[in-house]
């Protein structure tokens, strides 16, 4: 069971992570578990009538369009960002769009090929959820998080950039 | 120049740190060797054929003497006592070893550089004119909007993991010295009609594979506008650049894709959503980082008489005259020069240079520029701020030095990238064609007579030679395992860029230089008065020197 580190804690976590090529949850399903599923998946449930914030969560690859999700992000408490190659940085984009341009309040979780010493600048980026390997380093991960203590740019953790900072 | 202050200097301490600790788990097998490459990379450490190359950041090419003494302690005691000035104004080393470089990032610190994104996947070391604050022909000043650039560049956190490189240059005068045309995004800055100071963008130039010239997105963006309209960019290059090449993942690709117009429209509409961001310049901002960059404490001096004795001195020494003709260049300020130090001369591969050098160096630009020292991307240093009546005593202590070689912007001034005498990826070497070509052409009064030409050498496509836009250009490429040459025709650099024209077949190694001979032939025999190489090429034509060089063959 993969482990997830939340607001730069180990936290339990909730939520099944439906890969692409899985069938999607059914009604009972959603009664008793909480669920993030592909954006194509998600707006099928809906069509349907199915899931709420507390149990249907979106997911999206890198090659899904963010701003397909902006009429959505009122109905949902989470939203997941795949890596599927971890130089693809593509991922920063959206989850930075999502946070900033389309306002949303709710966890930004990462999963997938995404590695410790990417996760300062995804949490700069507006994730605040990563999903790790069960036996990832956890602590180690969470220090990476505080690298640096200061940037020049604006971003999701500091809205001014540096030089507006500086006296 | 730019002095860091506690928050610059903490970033760059605690990057230190970040990639000490990467390197020890690397070291210790706890970071995979794929995952520690892009961040050793992001570092400037690659791992070339014969050892680790390291990349040191020189932003906008600007060096004080601490820095360059520092350099020279780090080329003498972790490498083998020389490095390599490249053609984007960074300095390499060729041999260090991998588990030293923390601590050699620790010692760079301390004189404020650092190998910040000098490779990898993300937004390089920004580069500039050479001649940045001291050009007759300036209109502003482009070193603090570079500045600015440096430091919302740094450790961007969107920008990290882009499709591929990403390179921005500025210029701020009326020639373009810094090829803003062949860099993903080239900033020219402009006034217009009010007075008020923005920049001319361009997007898409770039060398490489496809050579391209980079278009025009916008006429004037203002100065505050800048970093938020960067932003704009990058963000869109981010989400929509091709991933799927490599060879395809340059901006120019995803420009061209578009179409100008179309991808004009899409910036302005990202860029509509943040424009009024936090991340909008402020005055306070602009001006601040210009305080920087003022002028030094330069004496007055009457011009008229300066140059009047100078020219007395020249004309009794021909060598001095010749070097006052070919590597001192005009100043803004009354009695002042600039002063080009040749790392071109013959039997050094091009742009290298020693530890005991650059300590001569530094104590040169301390007695004689204010301190400071300018690389440029054709390899060579500059000093800024010489006064005349030092001219000469300048050129007695470069000579010995080996660095008053008179051949700036002659045939032997050429660009060259190390190829594969260091490099993985090269095709063929670069440098024993550099030094075959200087000793082919040793004779002075024939290269003055050949007058102003660009030569530049590449050891495979990537194009770190800039072949495309020399007069001459000369790329290795693999013929079945053997090493031959491709000779392209009419590139150039600056406001009139072009991109050359491939001549024909390639040739050995040991045949370019009786080629370039024929090319000099046919330039010789055709010119008209006054007429340089490459004017005549493009009055007569790729076809006179296409006839003279395969003439056997047919
Ligand atoms: S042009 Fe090719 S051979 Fe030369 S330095 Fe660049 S990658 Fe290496």
């Amino acid at each position: 069971m993969p482990k997830l580190i939340k607001d730069g804690i180990l936290t339990q976590n909730e939520w099944q992570w439906l890969v692409t090529d899985e069938a999607a949850p059914s009604a009972e399903a959603l009664e008793t578990g909480k669920w993030i599923v592909p954006f194509s998946v998600y707006l099928t449930l809906k069509s349907e009538g199915l899931g709420n914030a507390k149990n249907l969560g979106v997911w999206l690859a890198s090659a899904d369009n963010v701003q397909d999700l902006a009429p959505h992000l009122k109905d949902l408490n989470i939203v997941g960002l795949n890596f599927e190659k971890f130089a693809d940085g593509r991922s920063f984009s959206q989850a930075r769009i999502i946070r900033e341009q389309l306002d949303f309040g709710g966890e930004i979780r990462v999963n997938g090929d995404f590695y410790q010493d990417q996760m300062f600048y995804l949490a700069r980026s507006g994730v605040n959820a990563f999903l790790i390997e069960d036996d990832a380093n956890s602590e180690s991960m969470i220090e990476s998080l505080s690298d640096f203590s200061d940037s020049y740019q604006a971003a999701c953790d500091e809205p001014q950039p540096l030089f507006r900072r500086r006296v | 120049m730019y002095v860091y202050d506690e928050h610059d200097r903490q970033i760059i301490s605690e990057r230190v740190n970040q990639f000490r600790r990467q390197t020890e788990r690397f070291l210790a097998g706890q970071l995979k060797e794929e995952v520690y490459l892009p961040l050793r990379l992001q570092n400037g450490l690659y791992v070339q054929r014969l050892a680790p190359m390291l990349r040191i950041a020189v932003p906008y090419g600007m060096l004080n003497v601490a820095q360059l003494r520092k350099l020279a302690h780090i080329t003498r005691h972790y490498d083998k006592g020389y490095c390599h000035i490249t053609t984007r104004q960074n300095i390499q080393l060729n041999w260090p070893n991998l588990e030293d470089v923390p601590d050699i990032l620790a010692e760079l610190a301390e004189v404020e550089m650092h190998a910040i994104q000098t490779s990898g996947n993300c937004i390089r070391n920004v580069t500039s004119d050479q001649f940045a604050g001291v050009a007759t022909d300036e209109i502003i000043d482009p070193r603090p909007y570079c500045e600015i650039i440096r430091q919302w560049s740094t450790l961007h956190p969107e920008f990290a993991f882009l499709p591929r490189k990403f390179k921005i240059a500025v210029s701020g005068s009326e020639e373009d010295r810094a090829a803003i045309r062949f860099h993903d995004i080239g900033l020219q800055i402009v006034k217009n009609d009010s007075g008020a100071i923005g920049f001319k963008v361009l997007v898409g130039g770039g060398l490489g594979r496809t050579p391209v010239i980079g278009q025009v997105v916008r006429e004037f963006l203002p100065e505050q506008d800048l970093l938020t309209y960067l932003e704009a960019i990058v963000r869109h290059y981010n989400l929509n650049g091709r991933r799927d090449n490599k060879y395809k993942a340059r901006i120019k690709i995803l420009v061209r894709a578009m179409g100008v117009e179309a991808y004009a429209a899409a910036i302005e509409q990202e860029w509509d959503k943040i424009h009024d961001s936090q991340a909008l310049l402020t005055d306070k901002e602009i001006n601040r980082t210009k305080s920087f960059f003022t002028e030094p404490d330069y004496e007055s001096f009457d011009e008229k008489s300066c140059a009047d004795t100078l020219n007395e001195r020249a004309q009794k020494d021909k060598d001095f005259s010749n070097w006052l003709a070919h590597n001192v260049g005009k100043h803004r300020v009354a009695g002042y020069r600039t002063v080009t130090l040749s790392l071109k001369p013959n039997g050094i591969a091009p742009g290298d240079i020693t530890d005991s050098q650059l300590e001569a160096i530094a104590d040169l630009a301390e007695e004689y520029s204010f301190g400071e020292v300018r690389s440029t991307h054709e390899q060579n240093l500059v000093f800024a701020d010489v006064q005349t009546a030092h001219l000469r005593r300048l050129w007695r202590a470069l000579t010995k030095l080996g660095f008053a070689t008179a051949n700036i912007g002659t045939l032997t001034d050429m660009i060259c990238c190390p190829g594969g005498d260091y490099c993985s990826l090269a095709n063929a070497k670069s440098i024993p064609v550099a030094e075959a070509i200087q000793n082919e052409f040793d004779d002075l009064d024939y290269i003055y007579d050949l007058g102003e030409i660009e030569l530049n050498i590449s050891g495979c496509m990537n194009a770190c030679g800039h072949h495309h836009i020399g007069h001459i250009g000369i790329l290795g490429v693999d013929k079945r395992g053997e090493e031959f040459y491709q000779i392209q025709l009419g590139g150039a650099q600056g406001n009139n860029a072009n991109i050359g024209k491939v001549l024909g077949p390639s040739f050995s190694r040991e045949s370019v230089p009786n080629v370039i001979r024929k090319l000099l032939d046919v330039y010789v025999e055709s010119r008209v008065e006054g007429e340089a190489f490459v004017e005549t090429y493009h009055r007569v034509g790729i076809t006179p020197f296409k006839e003279r060089v395969y003439a056997k063959a047919n």
